[in-house]
């Protein structure tokens, strides 16, 4: 735990943190106002079209691209650099002196990482939400059923919507942490898991692995497509959860043997 | 290692056939279609009707040389029963590989806009271009 503790304010302190931060709450107001400024629409992105109907529909156009490009961006960020900072600044020796064994601090910085992400996807999704009903009020949202969401439904299945990114964005930040202490670089932790999500993306793209797709890391970040119905179904959500728990599983297993059977004398 | 790096191929392969079916698009796009044009016909000012009592059907497939997968010439032909008179319309359909979809009503039969003919309320056709999805999960 103070191991736990200690990292969060050590992250809490770090600017491009605070600019993380900085771009979950203000990034959705910013782009309600340019929307709002706007006469067009984005009517290739789904619920782009319905963005001055709507004010559900802004978070799940917001949600549409973040899940692709932005949450992996901010939760690499985070983790990605957790430990490769200290390989960087030459703080490994003085770090494990104290009476912590290097399996506390492995759970301790992999947990602060973690809830650091939470946060940067607690606040995005409450940021949206309110941009979103700023922009456009609290009407109906026509759901990928074709029957419209009233009030109480959208602003649940918004909320849950945004909550099924946990999954794959906790998966990313496995990554980048396995990342961060293999190469034992930020630019590697940060820079390499945003590698390999844009090669996932193009792949999925492609559209020639068929539903094979579905054990990239990105596919995930999809689900919620599943729940913003009046018949909601749940399949992409469970599955997407498992890929994700495989893909976090295998990435901080070998990162934790990493790090106990490293030299660092 | 060796038969862990020859089964994930193997499990990839097996696992490769194309969700996005004509005998799935087709009824995830009636299920849209019901949807918005009963929201469409609310628009016209007419009393609320049940998707379900259009008793839609739907056939969907490529115009192209595939006969499934993602690709931008799906079409839909739908047929639904209103006011006790049998209609059918067609859709163009872009069906994008995470398994959603957007259709296109031709400007025939879809203007733009609507209007109640007795409030005079013009609003934007529900039915000019709407998007679903499908469950792509294995």
């Amino acid at each position: 735990m103070k191991v736990l503790r200690w990292e969060l304010v050590r992250l809490r302190a770090q600017p491009r943190i605070r600019a993380a931060f900085a771009l979950s709450l203000l990034g959705p107001p910013l782009f309600a106002l340019v929307l709002g400024a706007q006469t067009g629409l984005p009517k290739d992105t789904l619920f782009g079209r319905y963005v001055k109907e709507s004010g559900f529909a802004l978070p799940l156009l917001v949600l549409g691209f973040a899940g692709t490009w932005v949450l992996p961006l901010l939760t690499s960020v985070v983790a990605g650099d957790v430990f490769a900072t200290e390989d960087g600044h030459g703080t490994w020796q003085s770090l494990l002196t104290r009476s912590r064994t290097r399996a506390e601090v492995f759970a301790g910085k992999v947990m602060a990482a973690a809830l650091t992400s939470v946060a940067l996807l607690s606040v995005t999704t409450l940021s949206s939400l309110v941009a979103g009903l700023a922009l456009a009020g609290d009407r109906p949202l026509p759901g990928l059923s074709g029957t419209p969401l009233g009030l109480g439904r959208a602003t649940a299945l918004v909320v849950a919507s945004w909550a099924s990114e946990l999954p794959p964005l906790l998966g990313f930040a496995a990554l980048a942490v396995l990342l961060s202490i293999w190469t034992r670089s930020s630019l590697a932790g940060v820079g390499g898991p945003l590698l390999l999500g844009l090669v996932m993306q193009l792949l999925a793209l492609l559209g020639t692995l068929g539903s094979a797709v579905n054990v990239l890391l990105t596919t995930p970040f999809a689900a919620w497509h599943g729940l913003v119905r009046a018949d909601p179904y749940f399949g992409p959500l469970w599955q997407g959860a498992l890929v994700s728990l495989a893909w976090a599983v295998g990435c901080l297993v070998p990162a934790r043997r990493l790090l106990l059977t490293r030299d660092i004398t | 290692m060796k038969r862990l790096l020859l089964a994930v191929p193997l499990l990839l392969a097996s696992g490769c056939a194309t969700p996005l079916t004509p005998q799935r698009v087709g009824p995830s796009f009636v299920q849209v279609f019901t949807g918005r044009y009963a929201e469409q016909q609310r628009l016209l000012g007419r009393d609320p009707i049940a998707p379900g009592s259009l008793h839609a059907l739907a056939s969907c497939g490529r115009t192209g040389r595939d006969v499934d997968g993602p690709g931008e010439d799906w079409t839909c032909s739908v047929q639904y029963v209103d006011l006790a008179t049998a209609s059918a319309q067609v859709f163009e359909l872009q069906v994008k590989p995470d398994g959603c979809w957007k259709a296109d009503g031709t400007p025939a039969t879809q203007p733009p806009q609507v209007v109640d003919p007795v409030t005079l309320i013009a609003s934007t056709n529900p039915l000019v271009e709407f998007d679903g999805c499908l469950d792509t999960s294995w």
